[in-house]
């Protein structure tokens, strides 16, 4: 991890991005992106559909190799995606537990599931979860690593209205116990807006808004200064129909 | 017509037939129907399924045995040619107070324990090269396809004249033989695996030992059964060809030796063993797939 101007910054970045690109044949998708996300700091990123904020999670996650530029982030790294992505032929705590070693990994799991409520479903098999519950192994999965950066590709894209708000707070929750760096894509402006410490909107390959949301936690979603913040994220999406829930 | 049916999250209403939809005024149904034709609550075609039936799935080879004593009991088979039941149990009792049986099936199920054991840890060993390396494709993919296309009574007796009479190529073609189905089986299901699994996989770093051991093999659990099953016909198969030269022990000496002195009883006792020995085997996968497939439910 570089650190750019030791004596300047209060907090040190977390990822740099310096000119990531990246195209698919002719379609640029990502056109030079730079970027400085501090530790710490949670980004929300926003944009229509195809434009390239999946793309840039999954480089970020290491998933795609086929980017140009160059980028810095931590080696500690979770990502979560839209669908769990539990693998289904094994109970949930070894799904957490995947891949970790040492003594302390079971009781590490252990924790991570007790944190999302779900201390008591460590035998029970993926497909008995509920939507909401397996997003929460995937959750648990993604923290018991401790990620200094973690991911998140629409994790409740796929969740019911209801069960989305208990995840935003649990989301919230563990972010404000663990400070990892957080980039989350969604298509949810109102969610976005309620999360934020940093909106940002991607529109063909650039970056059209960067906007720090400096509103304490927690927020209401019916507060006044949240539901501007919403009409300008909208007005910069393009959207004006004042009612629109999400893009 | 319609009717109320559970569906995942309670009863729905649902058209059953495909009728024209109740209208919204209210006139759902003619009211001259005897009520239990109206509505159907839960799932009544399912309740038949739930109940035990007598004998479970032996109750096809019991009916089949039961017609064979019938059409004996009225003459209707010729009993040198078709001996009774009876008479073939007969036989039977006969192979076994001599320990004749025995012996024989005892060498029998080594030749296919022994053969299948190779063939299928070669088929799944090679699947798994196969299947997540580009080398290990090109090197095994198509030979597999080859050994698929080859009967194996056709090499049978270059197996003989290569490595002698012994049990060596005996074993050797049971293992050839039941190394196909698995293979296929699991290389099939090894390259249709999930790429967002295997991406999940790649971003929680696991070494390589650990992404075969918890992500990809047991995934391949379905197909592995599927192909297993294939693997336990070829082999009886096998075992039939194998036993075909100097099997001085093995069903297929008992076999011989009956048509030798035409006693057909013998040679029916021996049809009925390989046909349990293939139901033992049917069942023995299925009991393995509860153990596998529990993540199924």
């Amino acid at each position: 991890m570089v650190n750019l101007a030791p004596d300047r910054r209060v907090v040190e970045p977390a990822v740099v991005l310096d000119g990531v690109s990246r195209s698919f044949g002719e379609r640029v998708i990502l056109d030079g992106l730079d970027l400085t996300i501090d530790e710490g700091e949670f980004v929300v990123i926003l944009g229509h559909s195809g434009t390239g904020k999946s793309t840039l999670l999954r480089i970020l996650a290491g998933l795609d190799q086929e980017f140009s530029g160059r980028f810095l982030a931590p080696s500690q790294r979770s990502i979560a995606f839209q669908e769990p992505r539990l693998v289904p032929w094994r109970r949930v705590l070894p799904n957490v537990t995947l891949g970790l070693n040492g003594d302390g990994a079971q009781d590490l799991g252990r924790e991570a599931l007790a944190e999302v409520g779900l201390g008591t479903h460590l035998r029970a098999w993926p497909n008995t979860l509920s939507g909401g519950e397996a997003q929460r192994v995937a959750l648990a999965r993604a923290m018991v690593r401790k990620p200094d950066l973690l991911l998140l590709d629409e994790p409740f894209g796929a969740l019911d209205a209801l069960t989305r708000v208990r995840m935003q707070e649990l989301l919230m929750q563990l972010c404000s116990k663990y400070r990892p760096a957080v980039v989350l894509v969604t298509h949810d402006v109102e969610e976005a807006v309620l999360l934020a410490d940093r909106l940002l909107v991607l529109d063909s390959g650039r970056f059209i808004l960067d906007q720090r949301v400096s509103l304490p936690q927690p927020r209401l979603r019916t507060s006044v200064d949240v539901q501007r913040i919403r009409a300008d994220v909208l007005r910069a999406l393009g959207v004006f129909d004042e009612r629109s829930e999400s893009v | 017509m319609t009717g109320l049916v559970r569906g995942p999250d309670g009863p729905v209403l649902t058209d059953v037939d495909g009728g024209p939809p109740p209208s919204a005024t209210g006139q759902l149904l003619p009211t001259d129907l005897p009520r239990s034709s109206r509505w159907t609550v839960g799932k009544p075609e399912s309740d038949g399924r739930r109940r035990p039936v007598a004998l479970g799935r032996m109750l096809g080879p019991v009916m089949l045995l039961l017609l064979w004593w019938v059409l004996s009991a009225v003459g209707a088979l010729d009993p040198d040619l078709v001996p009774r039941p009876q008479d073939v149990a007969r036989a039977g009792s006969h192979l076994i107070s001599t320990g004749q049986f025995q012996a024989a099936l005892l060498a029998s199920m080594q030749r296919v324990a022994v053969g299948m054991s190779i063939g299928v840890s070669a088929g799944v060993s090679l699947a798994v090269l196969a299947g997540l390396f580009a080398i290990g494709r090109n090197l095994f993919d198509s030979n597999m396809q080859i050994i698929k296309s080859i009967p194996s009574f056709a090499i049978a007796p270059l197996l003989i004249i290569w490595m002698g009479i012994d049990e060596g190529p005996k074993f050797l073609l049971i293992a050839i033989s039941t190394s196909v189905p698995v293979y296929v089986g699991v290389f099939g299901a090894i390259r249709n695996m999930d790429v967002r699994l295997l991406d999940m996989a790649r971003t929680l770093k696991l070494r390589r030992s650990t992404l075969i051991r918890n992500v990809v093999l047991p995934g391949t659990a379905p197909e592995f059964l599927v192909g297993l099953r294939l693997s336990f016909a070829s082999a009886w198969l096998a075992l039939i060809f194998a036993e075909q030269v100097n099997a001085k022990q093995g069903l297929a000496k008992l076999m011989s030796d009956g048509r030798n002195d035409f006693q057909i009883d013998v040679m029916l006792f021996v049809v009925v063993v390989y046909a349990v020995l293939g139901l033992g085997s049917y069942g023995l996968v299925r009991m393995l797939e509860r153990r596998l497939l529990v993540w199924k439910q």
